[in-house]
């Protein structure tokens, strides 16, 4: 069994609480997980539940009151939470690549493509302005983005939105890293254009042997664009396991609840299931399941204890319901 | 077809927009009005809404689909061509009339983040378009209608007193929807309600406005390019693209019969669950910025069976079966069309993989 690419282990972080008298929350409530080479990995959840926190929190990316209180993070073999911020920085954008949500807010609308693309290739690499700039040339080619000589001289209002998120793909692909972590790439995008950069993204990543870790709030989007798929929520992994064995046969209520809600899984004019109420901020959560409250199955001991994840490599969820198994969530 | 007249009835509308990037001359017959620095946004649409019917219009961002809302709620001017209400021009309507229409008629916005003024109170956003249109309103009616209204769109009354930045995205979106409640409107035009939303919020909303259209008889005009959603709320379907209606027909007929070849390219681009994606639809390219050069049909350079006839003449919409209007060269003269069948449509670009892998 080769060693994963990326390994989190029982990853807490905490936002450090303004006021002296108030206690320090914890977001992500020990998050455990791992990514191999060349795999396609989705993370789904609602919003709040800690996606993005989780993503950023890989690498260190996230704001400043943020911090990891607990728990490890191994890339190649390296603990990234022990790093100084030099070396992160070598590791940020040359090993690990970010696709970000809005195109137009993570490219510099004061700079052409050109020297984005320059600089986040001349700041890892030492080789000449003309061959950093054959690199760009070649990965615009690559993402499909018509005439890229002209392209390249363009500021990014004069590029379409798919273009705009294509060449955000471009840079994050333009050193070669081992793994790419997309923050829902396709929200900003109309449905053409969606499932013309999904597939993009993941036959990239699939035909260069890069790790893709995709962040998205819809399961039907990664259903057929990922290996595996975790679900995530109130700052855990509940469920995880192959996207098709997950996807058919759902175990957490949860994940169950996420399917059904989806339009196309009850007839036209038929009210759509909906999962009552809300996710609960992470000061409202006390020592029990966390989804206990929207659960429709939850008895005495999801209000007593909380559910653990089962180890093991296959598809499992956390979830009091599946652990004894004396009564398992219909279906 | 519609068993009941039509509340809104819109004929050959035009809109355009000077192009950003040449202004206009400050002596007006010194500036260019060539067609060629003129965007347009809605090029001769037609479109008519039965009373309580729920009419979606679908279509990629650039299409003219939020144009086309805002001419209907009157907050656009016309070029040319007509929208009528009950009969009624709405383009020449006088001050008063004006209130009374835009009374009758609510929008809700995209994006429950921004359509609420962060300053105001929940009671007092819902309070404040009622006072407007009927200042004699006692104020304590005034706010008692504002709390049933929060009832009636599930929102505990206690969260009145909240300001927006207090409350969920889903919250936000039924207090934009209660909004446009307040004033009894007949006929909502709702502009990508759901787009912000989560899954599980967006079936929430949907529900809601299932209810409320049985509860009180509302008309629907719902922008989206939400496919699934569109499939479980709509009636009719109509299908834009560069400002134009290219395929109309009722829910049924689009979703399981499409003719139009971007109808089935906007299906085949919406991501399902259980289905594999189907690549033989897709479309090549961008969307155009609509700078008329050409002639012909407006998707021509998109369109993966585009042949002679398209390159030099625009379609007009036919009737395929009742109700079901097609504007497509290969649907008008099936004999000479469709030079490559279905199945082996070659894409010109992005073919370099199996989406399905």
């Amino acid at each position: 069994m080769t060693s994963p690419l990326l390994q989190v282990t029982d990853l807490h972080v905490n936002f450090i609480s303004r006021w002296p008298n108030e206690p320090n929350i914890d977001v992500l409530r020990g998050v455990c997980f791992e990514l191999y080479r060349g795999e396609r990995v989705a993370l789904v959840g609602e919003s709040g539940a800690g996606k993005s926190l989780l993503a950023t929190s890989i690498i260190q990316l996230f704001d400043s009151s943020a911090r990891i209180r607990q728990g490890q993070v191994t890339f190649e073999g390296k603990q990234l939470t022990q790093l100084k911020p030099k070396q992160l920085r070598q590791i940020r954008g040359r090993r690990i690549g970010m696709v970000f949500q809005d195109p137009m807010t993570n490219l510099n609308p004061s700079l052409t493509l050109e020297q984005q693309l320059l600089e986040c290739i001349l700041s890892h690499r030492s080789i000449s302005r003309a061959e950093a700039r054959l690199v760009a040339l070649h990965k615009l080619r690559q993402v499909h983005i018509p005439a890229p000589e002209a392209r390249l001289q363009q500021y990014p209002h004069q590029l379409s939105a798919g273009q705009r998120q294509r060449a955000t793909i471009a840079m994050a692909l333009a050193l070669e890293p081992a793994l790419i972590i997309a923050d829902e790439p396709t929200s900003a995008l109309d449905v053409t254009m969606q499932a013309e950069v999904m597939s993009l993204l993941t036959h990239l990543c699939h035909n260069n042997g890069v790790a893709l870790l995709l962040i998205t709030h819809d399961l039907s989007l990664v259903a057929h664009a990922s290996d595996r798929c975790l679900i995530m929520y109130a700052g855990k992994i509940v469920e995880q396991g192959p996207t098709s064995v997950l996807i058919n046969d759902a175990q957490h209520p949860y994940t169950q609840g996420l399917i059904k809600a989806l339009p196309q899984m009850s007839s036209p004019g038929q009210p759509l299931f909906q999962i009552p109420g809300q996710m609960p901020v992470a000061q409202e959560l006390g020592n029990h399941c966390a989804f206990a409250t929207r659960c429709e199955f939850a008895h005495d001991k999801c209000w007593q204890q909380t559910p653990t994840m089962p180890t093991g490599n296959g598809h499992r969820a956390s979830c009091h319901l599946l652990t004894p198994a004396p009564a398992r969530a219909e279906r | 077809m519609t068993p009941t007249p039509n509340l809104l009835k819109i004929s050959n509308l035009h809109k355009s927009y000077q192009a950003p990037n040449q202004p206009r001359h400050w002596w007006p017959s010194l500036s260019n009005t060539a067609s060629a620095s003129q965007i347009k946004a809605i090029n001769g649409l037609n479109l008519s809404i039965a009373k309580g019917e729920t009419l979606c219009v679908v279509g990629e961002s650039g299409c003219g689909k939020s144009t086309l809302a805002r001419l209907v709620m009157g907050l656009e001017q016309p070029d040319q061509g007509h929208i009528s209400y009950q009969g009624n021009n709405i383009s020449s309507l006088k001050h008063k009339q004006r209130q009374d229409y835009r009374q009758r008629m609510q929008m809700v916005f995209q994006d429950p983040y921004t359509a609420l003024n962060p300053r105001l109170t929940v009671l007092h956003a819902l309070v404040e378009p009622l006072l407007y249109h009927q200042p004699q309103l006692n104020r304590q009616n005034a706010i008692d209608q504002a709390m049933a209204q929060l009832l009636a769109v599930g929102i505990d009354p206690a969260l009145a007193q909240r300001f927006p930045h207090q409350l969920s995205g889903g919250q936000r979106q039924r207090i934009n929807i209660a909004r446009a409640l307040m004033v009894q409107p007949e006929f909502i035009v709702a502009d990508e309600p759901l787009s912000a939303l989560d899954v599980s919020i967006q079936a929430q909303i949907l529900n809601l406005l299932a209810q409320l259209q049985q509860r009180q008889q509302l008309t629907f005009l719902i922008f989206s390019h939400n496919l699934a959603a569109v499939e479980h709320m709509a009636d009719r379907v109509a299908v834009m693209y560069e400002g134009q209606i290219c395929e109309i027909a009722s829910r049924e007929k689009i979703f399981n019969h499409p003719q139009h070849p971007y109808t089935k390219a906007l299906l085949a681009a919406s991501p399902q669950i259980y289905q594999a994606p189907n690549a033989h639809h897709k479309l090549v390219g961008d969307v155009p910025n609509r700078i008329p050069t050409q002639q012909g049909c407006s998707l021509q350079d998109r369109c993966p069976k585009a042949f002679e006839t398209c390159r030099h003449q625009t379609p007009k919409s036919i009737e395929m079966t009742t109700g079901h209007w097609v504007a497509c060269h290969l649907v008008a003269d099936p004999t000479s069309t469709d030079p490559i069948p279905d199945t082996q449509v070659k894409l010109e670009k992005g073919n370099h993989h199996d989406p399905s892998h």
